[in-house]
């Protein structure tokens, strides 16, 4: 638009502007608010925004989606929840001190959630497999009494950490794991693990962490330093003394630990 | 008292009530006295305060939203507004930035309001009953004997048809007579950006209101 244009249209503009009607405030409104604005007993009109507009709900929106986002984005980093690969022997497993039959476990997976603690009573033939998938599997044996993992998180939160009391508990991490960390708190140790096969076997007297393949990290009580556990060996620690030895690993454990990994490697990796 | 701060007089009185008073622009600010009188809220001082911007910020909020009745609102938001900040009024400086930028604000605020909305939306020029009540019958105001009631209708619409902002930098300029620089102080932006607003709101209406832009460049020519 050119300077002279603009000028014309301008002066049409204001003409016919000043040609609209005005409009007339009610000499009572007039009247009545200049008391008021006087006085100082003024009020505000009664201004409705719709409900979406209202400063104070668009600060509750806002809040609810944020937290609604957040609240999407934990659900959706939660990791799987436990499955069972197979309960097998004569025993009871017992979940926040109520026991459920081995052959029940199945039915009451709902117990079985992360930070519960668990206790497995039977003979030597009662052995309990359960699997986050893709994850690890976990094997739970006659005599083990300890707290059940939670699944790493996908993002975030990939550290996984569990509890174990007393007697073994045989892991084999999977193809997803990678990445994640397992964190054991055992008597007078703690074992960091990111991605292997082992056992943890917990006495009245001592903690031993076997390794078959990949690494784990040991604690040790007396300087809190962490030693590494490599694979095919055997590292306990005595827990009145401190004493920590390490050794290779025990052919039966050996077999045990490779056996579960020939049989959860499938599951873990969903040929199951 | 300073020797306007009484001046509550009933010419004054009237002509804000009649409506004399409707340019912002065109309104002399009151002496420092007066304005250090209505800081300290006195009560003749805040009636001359009234009396001399009233008409000038209900005509303001009338232009800017073509309703009778929300004009009155704002009018009385705008000075509950002022009543209730008027200690950030600065007695060494003209209010009449400070006023028009409330008028501006309280007016976007009813802008997005539902009941505002509702009327806009349900306004049918043709059938609707209480128009009268929102803009003055040719009859009743003699500066409307100029534009006919449809063309009164094609204007505001085309006024209503602008965003907020460019209908802001028409009325206060080519309505209310201010400078662009005024404008700027008034909105808080740039001599640059009230200059652009208007050319940009010039331009919108001419799509709409050329045949009385045009009417204007074949007269001049």
């Amino acid at each position: 638009m050119n300077d002279s244009r603009r000028s014309s249209d301008s002066e049409a503009l204001r003409e016919l502007l000043s040609r609209m009607p005005e409009g007339q405030p009610s000499p009572e409104f007039l009247t009545a608010l200049r008391r008021e604005f006087r006085e100082g007993t003024i009020r505000p009109a009664r201004i409705r925004l719709p409900f979406w507009r209202r400063p104070r709900f668009r600060w509750i929106a806002t809040a609810a989606a944020a937290a609604a986002a957040v609240w999407l984005v934990l659900i959706a980093n939660q990791g799987p929840g436990w499955q069972m690969v197979r309960a097998s022997g004569t025993g009871t497993l017992f979940v926040q001190g109520q026991p459920i039959a081995l052959t029940e476990v199945a039915q009451k997976m709902t117990m079985l959630r992360p930070g519960a603690e668990v206790r497995l009573d039977g003979d030597e033939s009662a052995m309990l497999d359960l699997f986050y998938p893709g994850l690890f599997t976990m094997q739970v044996t006659p005599g083990a009494s300890l707290t059940l993992p939670e699944a790493p998180g996908r993002w975030f939160g990939r550290t996984s950490s569990f509890r174990v009391d007393m007697g073994e508990v045989r892991v084999v991490t999977g193809p997803r794991f990678p990445g994640s960390t397992l964190r054991i708190d055992a008597p007078g140790t703690e074992v960091h693990v990111v991605g292997t096969t082992f056992a943890v076997m917990v006495s009245h007297e001592t903690t031993s962490v076997c390794v078959l393949e990949g690494e784990a990290s040991m604690k040790m009580p007396a300087s809190d330093s962490m030693m590494p556990v490599p694979a095919m060996r055997r590292r306990t620690v005595v827990m009145e003394t401190h004493e920590t030895m390490e050794e290779p690993i025990h052919p039966m454990e050996e077999m045990r630990l490779t056996h579960l990994r020939n049989a959860a490697m499938p599951v873990l990796e969903g040929d199951r | 008292m300073p020797k306007d701060v009484g001046h509550d007089s009933s010419s004054e009185v009237s002509a804000a009530r009649s409506g004399e008073l409707r340019a912002l622009a065109g309104i002399e600010p009151p002496s420092r006295e007066t304005l250090e009188a209505v800081r300290r809220r006195e009560p003749i001082a805040l009636a001359a305060f009234f009396d001399r911007y009233a008409a000038a910020i209900y005509a303001l909020a009338f232009r800017l939203l073509g309703d009778r009745e929300v004009a009155e609102d704002v009018t009385q938001d705008v000075f509950y507004k002022v009543h209730r900040s008027i200690d950030r009024l600065d007695p060494a400086r003209d209010p009449r930035p400070w006023l028009t930028a409330i008028t501006c604000n309280t007016c976007r605020k009813h802008w997005r309001s539902k009941r505002y909305r509702v009327s806009r939306t349900a306004l049918s020029w043709e059938d609707t009953p209480g128009l009268e009540n929102r803009l003055p019958s040719a009859g009743k105001d003699p500066s409307q004997e100029r534009l006919s009631r449809e063309e009164v209708r094609q204007v505001q619409e085309a006024l209503d048809a602008l965003p907020a902002p460019l209908r802001e930098a028409v009325v206060l300029h080519a309505y209310q007579g201010m400078g662009h620089d005024q404008i700027a102080e008034a909105l808080g932006i740039s001599h640059a950006a009230a200059r652009k607003r208007y050319s940009r709101a010039l331009a919108e209406l001419g799509e709409r209101l050329g045949r009385w832009f045009d009417r204007r460049r074949e007269g001049r020519a």
